[in-house]
């Protein structure tokens, strides 16, 4: 069996340590987040700053991750979070992900400072950390250029200027426009003056049963590419779901004042200014959109959050604010949040000219391209807004009341949860703050899918109607469960179960696929058991870090304010209702009536133990 | 009675058009389905199933109003918006 390395890069003493990774965490926890999320909770002591040495910086690539499996170009990077104080994590496609397997290594952990801006060099299983002072100061797009003019056919992950200068939501960055967007990663990699992890490599991975993989890859290809699904994906890519999302009247607008915008930014005119569609490694889906303004995207977060949530409704003004968010090394979730939260509070007169320098308004691109470009400097108020939710110490207590985002993060997706009640849950109790990506169940979309089909998915109890509190904990629950677990094996959700189609890849296929690539046989329950285990993890990693049951919730214009538009009107969460929703979700993971894991599911986890 | 039929992309690519005006022989989704089958049988290949219902992948909104049973009764000049309900992203 295929023996898979992790190594410890301590920037401060400039030393690097080298560790076969333990099988009994590859039997617990996979990979990728999962080990991810397993080291973070070893490694880091309570009341560490983010922003201090002693916080890590974690990359880690699951085992199907630069295989033939479909998607398998993922990554996630984590850390203690500066935008939460929680737990940080971004997973990320590309070709950086299969380089570091390919370069001899599944897990890189960076600790410490380095003492001048530097990069870490990942090559055929050395480590070096080398000088990077030519590079700082760089955008992403510039130092990625530089690094192969350099080095050659190397992948690199960096950090833009705003991650040099710790916006607390700058994200890390590979290739145009993959980015580990989420939670800061970016500034925590700037804080340890890091520019980059650059990796190349010319060693294969070692599949444990060729044959096999051959034959269950092209099975799977087929039973992906016999789906309605796939072939939208792949010609127009997540933008499409705008036009969905908006006929619902489910789309965040200046700051979720409104839950409709214009037509304007529909998939179709987007099509106008896309040059071709491209791929991460190793997919046939190919998903993405390389656009006319020499970058890439938007994707259905930056239309909606850069478009309807700034007040825009021209394509190319929001291609171009997606590429400035791009180059600079901002996530473009938390920038159209914090905008738009920023515009609607001048306009409520909460904050004024005195600190903002200028007049603040919706629909005025030059001024959020301005902004954007001033957050990655952290230039005048650009300094306070790249605070992202800590700026309310700035704006006032009274500005919370309009911050769309829960423990600190601003919500990742345009979707306006207040109509689907299971968005609402899922947003509140996901591990790292109001995200999608972690827990929605998002099939409750479909309003026509049959109860039986929905109780196959995700158990006896759960109710037909979006609108309906009751059950929906089990939807959430199932997310919450496979999506840990996806994350862990290294493939991408587009093409997994429960995300955007019942039929597409589950914990049979992860089985499949894990036994040809490593030769460990996993039982589809024990899948599921390794994702609800992550789950769990992650929350004893959240609650040593001081959150508590309080801080799975909403904002509070959920609960107060009714939708306005289109068929979500009238439409918000009621309190009652939701407070019986997370605790009956507490229930079934077996947590206690505050949130807590149990002392012995701690004891449990806790003894898969340290590094060896 | 005469319904508007909105159709979100990739529907609307199957008829090269966003909405379609259609006649119906009595208020029900039925007889919108068989006028369909008549006047776009391409369109109706891809939303009508082998049991001649619609497909349950297909969402359905009655003027603003999100359909999970298709036991309703159409008035002359409603608009009835179908759509393929991906959500992930
Ligand atoms: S489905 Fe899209 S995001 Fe996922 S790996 Fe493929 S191209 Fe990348």
């Amino acid at each position: 069996m295929q023996e898979r390395k992790l190594a410890i890069v301590d920037l401060s003493k400039g030393k690097v340590q080298t560790y076969t990774i333990p099988k009994s965490w590859r039997r617990g926890f996979l990979g990728g987040r999962g080990i991810n999320s397993y080291l973070l909770y070893n490694l880091l002591e309570k009341g560490t700053d983010p922003f201090s040495p002693r916080n890590v910086f974690i990359l880690g690539v699951g085992p199907l991750g630069g295989t033939l499996a479909p998607s398998s170009s993922r990554f996630s990077a984590s850390a203690l979070s500066p935008e939460t104080g929680f737990l940080g994590d971004a997973n990320c496609g590309g070709f950086f992900g299969p380089e570091l397997r390919y370069a001899g290594f599944d897990h890189l952990v960076l600790r410490g400072k380095a003492k001048n801006p530097s990069y870490v060099n990942v090559q055929d299983g050395e480590i070096e950390i080398r000088d990077g002072r030519d590079y700082w100061g760089m955008d992403t797009y510039d130092v990625q250029k530089a690094f192969r003019k350099d080095l050659g056919d190397v992948e690199s992950v960096v950090c833009g200027v705003a991650g040099e200068n710790k916006v607390r939501f700058a994200c890390l960055r590979t290739g145009v426009k993959n980015a580990a967007g989420r939670c800061g990663l970016g500034a925590v990699m700037g804080s340890k003056n890091v520019k980059a992890v650059v990796a190349s490599g010319t060693d294969g991975i070692e599949v444990e049963h060729p044959e096999e993989m051959l034959e269950v890859v092209k099975d799977i290809k087929d039973y992906l590419m016999a789906s309605k699904i796939t072939p939208i994906l792949g010609s127009m890519g997540t933008p499409l779901l705008y036009e969905i999302s908006n006929t619902i009247g489910a789309i965040r607008t200046k700051n979720s004042q409104l839950n409709a915008w214009s037509d304007s930014l529909n998939a179709e005119e987007l099509e106008k200014y896309v040059e071709k569609m491209i791929s991460c490694s190793s997919c046939f889906m190919h998903c993405r959109h390389r656009n006319m303004f020499d970058g890439e995207g938007p994707e259905y977060t930056a239309v909606g959050l850069l478009g309807a949530n700034l007040g825009l409704d021209d394509y190319p003004e929001v291609i171009k604010l997606n590429n400035t968010c791009n180059e600079l090394g901002l996530d473009v979730s938390s920038s159209g949040t914090i905008l738009s939260w920023a515009f609607e509070l001048y306009k409520k007169g909460l904050i004024d000219k005195k600190m903002t320098g200028q007049e603040l308004r919706f629909g005025d691109f030059e001024l959020a391209d301005e902004l954007l470009h001033k957050i990655s400097k952290r230039e005048g108020f650009g300094d306070i807004l790249a605070e992202s939710s800590k700026a309310v110490k700035k704006f006032g207590p009274k500005s919370e009341d309009y911050l769309i985002a829960v423990k600190g993060l601003p919500q990742s997706d345009p979707h306006d949860v207040r109509y689907i009640k299971a968005f609402g849950l899922g947003i509140a109790t996901a591990s790292r703050g109001a995200d999608h990506l972690r827990s929605r169940p998002t099939l409750e979309i479909f309003f026509r899918l049959p109860l039986e089909v929905k109780e196959k998915i995700y158990g006896k109890g759960v109710t037909a109607d979006p609108t309906s509190y009751d059950g929906k904990e089990k939807a959430v629950y199932f997310s919450d469960n496979i999506f840990a677990t996806i994350d862990s094996v290294g493939i991408c959700k587009f093409i997994c179960h429960g995300f955007n189609s019942p039929h597409f890849l589950s914990y049979e296929h992860f089985s499949k696929l894990l036994h040809a690539v490593t030769g460990m046989r996993f039982g589809e329950k024990e899948l599921e058991n390794i994702g609800k285990r992550i789950i769990d993890t992650e929350r004893m990693f959240n609650f040593k870090h001081g959150m508590t049951a309080k801080d799975d919730t909403l904002p509070k214009r959920y609960f107060d304010d009714p939708m306005k538009l289109k068929v979500g009107k009238g439409h918000r969460i009621e309190r009652k209702g939701f407070q019986k929703m997370k605790k009956r979700y507490y229930k079934l993971r077996n947590w206690n009536e505050q949130g807590r894991v149990k002392k012995q599911r701690v004891k449990q986890i806790e003894s898969y133990g340290g590094l060896p | 009675m005469d319904i508007t039929l909105k159709l979100l992309k990739p529907l609307n690519d199957v008829v090269g058009q966003n909405e379609l005006s259609i006649k119906v022989e009595n208020g029900t989704i039925e007889s919108l389905l068989a006028a369909l089958s008549n006047d776009h049988p391409k369109l109706a290949e891809e939303i009508i199933d082998e049991k001649g219902d619609l497909d349950y992948r297909i969402n359905v909104i009655l003027n603003d109003k999100p359909l999970s049973d298709l036991n309703v009764s159409l008035n002359d000049g409603d608009l009835v918006t179908l759509f393929i309900p991906i959500s992930g992203g």
